[in-house]
């Protein structure tokens, strides 16, 4: 889980990269070390918060559904801090799922007794980061996000 | 993650603490349920989050269940010392429109 140079990365800008199979401990593991390596590069904790959960609920998606039938899951992921903005890529070769557009959008006004349970990991990145992208390229699904860091460290909800 | 309990004039009073992630909200979610739920489980509870640093949506789907089904009993769940960053994620979620959210636990224990 050593940081390193993540892809097409010609600059010596921060990187961090790591692989992770069907293992949620290993996911906790991850996330500890991802927070480690924003802090470490000066991004505030707010900033890192947003990311980390971000990459969570994808990567959770991934290993509970996305790769379910799968006996390796081989997730790869990294992060590069550049020009303000911290960029993440995230790929697998699980069943091809664009989250951004197939993932059912929650109705968040609805009262409690009418919520649904669950349905919500996507919507929160899609509301924390600055930008997501979805693509399938041969057998790998390769989502990527950005978030600015140099705006809105404030709260994002109204 | 780590959940201690007491009582507090009738309302039991719940603090996670460390991180509610996908790995660990089972845990979360049956140590809430036997403390809330149950033949003899409280009806009246303050969620404490001032020692949570983490909690993603397994940990929140947990808090939606436990709402549900207080308010089925004429119960009350009331959340507080929320940190600045899950704050955010509930009120992306409008979880702050179907939960009661306080600043302080005293605030939180008033609401009862």
């Amino acid at each position: 889980m050593a940081p390193r140079r993540g892809p097409g990365g010609k600059s010596k800008a921060p990187a961090f990269s790591c692989k992770l199979d069907k293992d949620l401990g290993e996911l906790s593991e991850m996330l500890v070390a991802l927070e480690e390596f924003a802090e470490k590069h000066g991004v505030s904790p707010l900033q890192t918060q947003r990311i980390t959960l971000s990459v969570d609920e994808l990567v959770t998606n991934i290993i509970k559904y996305g790769t379910r039938a799968l006996e390796h899951a081989h997730i790869h992921m990294w992060a590069t801090i550049a020009d303000g903005t911290f960029h993440i890529e995230i790929e697998d070769h699980g069943i091809p799922f664009d989250p951004f557009h197939e993932a059912p959008v929650p109705d968040t006004t609805l009262p409690l007794e009418e919520r649904p349970i669950g349905g919500l990991g996507v919507f929160l990145v899609q509301s924390l980061m600055t930008t997501t992208n979805y693509e399938r390229i041969k057998d790998r699904n390769r989502i990527t996000l950005t978030r600015s860091l140099t705006a809105g460290d404030q709260e994002e909800a109204q | 993650m780590n959940l201690t309990d007491e009582t507090k004039n009738g309302v039991l009073v719940l603090s996670p603490q460390g991180r509610i992630d996908t790995r660990t909200s089972s845990e979360f979610e049956q140590a809430v349920m036997a403390h809330a739920i149950g033949p003899e489980g409280a009806t009246q509870v303050v969620m404490n989050f001032g020692g949570l640093d983490y909690i993603n949506s397994t940990g929140m789907r947990v808090l939606l269940i436990l709402a549900k089904r207080l308010a089925g009993v004429k119960g009350k769940l009331v959340l507080c010392e929320m940190k600045e960053h899950i704050l955010e994620v509930f009120k992306i979620s409008g979880f702050n429109q179907i939960l009661t959210i306080t600043d302080t636990e005293a605030d939180a224990l008033e609401r009862f």
